[in-house]
């Protein structure tokens, strides 16, 4: 194991245990280190490479992916489903940009969609797993940015 | 490929095919005055081939190949080719190196010590460090900034830089318009024009730095400063960075050195005016 | 906040309190919820003790502990 702790609230992992815990460190003090059972603790570095590469790419979503079939829909809540059914919507006619889908995420419309329309196409995209066209630029778009 | 150009940028060879001329052509125009690959061998290649055979002529649409691609990238027109190279080589780097720990930062340096700026696309990191470099810094870098495990220096990677919009203008204010690429619009990021850095960022492209400032800007409202410490910094690099999860022990330990080595500071930011007096006043204090 | 690199997964971790704390208590060897609250200086209260535990089973999901059974 290998730590590196900041100095601000910094209890590092060799700072404390119970035989040199400092004098008149108040229970109360060691009560909120403690923290509520729900809280999470630990946050697990994962690779920046898609939002860095997101960044200097230019990547896209076919909506929906071209393996799942000609001609489909999408209906409002993102499933893919035959043309025609009811609540659903004709899909766009190219792939739609990682700009675009930036702009959806914060509410815009698609270029050429109303607001239903954008927001099932949003839904969609939300539910892109990993190996379905777009998956990656989807992902490059959600990662905190630095 | 029928068309092709070689350069060496900072360490780095790069080779780039082309299936249409004015790419390549572009390319030659901008890196005037960059040498080629050692021996001519490159390290990394970018093809820029037609999204279809007929695409070639009819609205011709280019692909960006190479040593490393990714998935869902979407086709740029021809009159974005010189965009589609530069996104190319970006890639290689993001995806291909692994001599480095490759920071999404830009690097200036001057006395030997370099200042590094990370920060989110549209930051300004890339117009400070451009402007910097017109004022007395040397260019290292507007993108990417290689760290070295080993030895804890920067490395210079000064390809031109990539000015966005308003500060294409701004640029192009005060520089010879031989160092500018051709405007290229209405590219998913708006406006883009490159700008080659000055001549003694490429004569000493070999020339590496000591880190001695690290600066998070970005644009804000009013002035303002903030000491980040040294866990925050290393998260935020983590996620600046495209190959840290990658190298494995040899990026934490040259990151970890790197975030507790060296102050930085959060620098939100009105105008670039005041990025540039915040900078030089941040650098005055900073310790040597 | 502590930054740990784990060699055996080659991952990063954030680390918030009291999880350092808990993986410093257990340098002195196994031990359960009860005894490492005890180690860190607390009562063994069950407050405690249930907070302690939830770390221990997000710690030993990021495969920083073993937890045997």
């Amino acid at each position: 194991m290998n730590g590196m702790a900041d100095q601000q609230g910094g209890d590092g992992p060799h700072g404390h245990d119970a035989a040199d815990a400092p004098a008149g460190f108040a229970p109360t003090r060691r009560r909120l280190m403690l923290g509520a059972a729900a809280a999470s603790t630990v946050v697990t570095i994962r690779p920046a490479l898609a939002s860095t590469a997101g960044s200097v790419m230019n990547c896209q979503v076919p909506v929906p992916d071209p393996k799942l079939g000609a001609g489909k829909w999408i209906d409002g809540q993102g499933r893919v489903v035959d043309a025609g059914s009811p609540n659903a919507f004709r899909p766009p006619y190219r792939p739609l940009k990682a700009e675009e889908i930036r702009r959806a995420m914060q509410g815009a419309n698609f270029p050429g969609a109303d607001y239903e329309q954008s927001r099932a196409y949003m839904a969609y995209i939300r539910k892109l797993q990993n190996g379905m066209s777009g998956f990656t630029c989807y992902q490059s778009l959600q990662m905190p940015r630095p | 490929m029928r068309h092709g150009f070689a350069v060496r940028v900072g360490p780095v060879g790069f080779r780039i095919g082309s299936e249409w001329q004015a790419p390549v052509a572009a390319l030659a125009r901008l890196y005037e005055g960059y040498p080629a690959p050692p021996d001519g061998v490159a390290d990394f290649t970018v093809r820029l081939e037609a999204a279809r055979p007929w695409r070639r002529w009819a609205r011709p649409a280019i692909t960006i190949r190479g040593d490393f691609t990714l998935p869902d990238t979407a086709p740029l027109p021809l009159a974005q080719g010189l965009l589609a190279a530069e996104m190319g080589m970006n890639l290689q780097m993001a995806l291909g190196a692994r001599r480095w720990l490759l920071l999404h930062a830009s690097c200036v340096e001057r006395d030997g010590r370099a200042l590094l700026m990370s920060g989110h696309s549209g930051a300004g990191k890339s117009t400070l460090s451009a402007l910097l470099g017109e004022r007395g810094w040397r260019l290292l870098g507007d993108e990417f900034a290689l760290l070295d495990p080993a030895t804890g220096l920067v490395h210079p990677f000064p390809r031109p830089v990539s000015l966005k919009n308003e500060s294409i203008a701004v640029m192009a204010a005060d520089i010879s318009h031989e160092r500018f690429g051709p405007l290229i619009a209405g590219t998913p990021k708006g406006d883009i024009r490159h700008l080659r850095p000055a001549a003694d960022a490429i004569a000493r492209m070999a020339e590496p730095a000591r880190p001695a400032l690290l600066l998070f800007p970005q644009f804000g409202q009013t002035e303002d400063l903030r000491p980040v410490g040294p866990v925050e910094s290393f998260v935020r690099l983590t996620q600046a960075s495209t190959n840290y999860v990658a190298l494995g022990e040899t990026g934490y330990a040259a990151l970890t050195a790197l975030a507790q080595g060296i102050p930085a500071i959060g620098v939100d930011y009105p105008d670039t005016a005041s990025a540039l007096r915040l900078v030089e006043a941040l650098w005055a204090e900073a310790p040597r | 906040m502590t930054i740990l690199y784990h060699r055996p997964s080659g991952m990063t971790h954030v680390l918030l309190p009291p999880a350092p704390n808990i993986l410093a208590a257990l340098d002195a060897g196994p031990a359960d919820a009860a005894r490492i609250a005890e180690r860190l200086g607390f009562a063994a209260d069950d407050e405690a003790v249930d907070v302690i535990a939830a770390r221990l089973a997000e710690l030993a999901q990021s495969g920083l502990v073993a937890i045997e059974d």
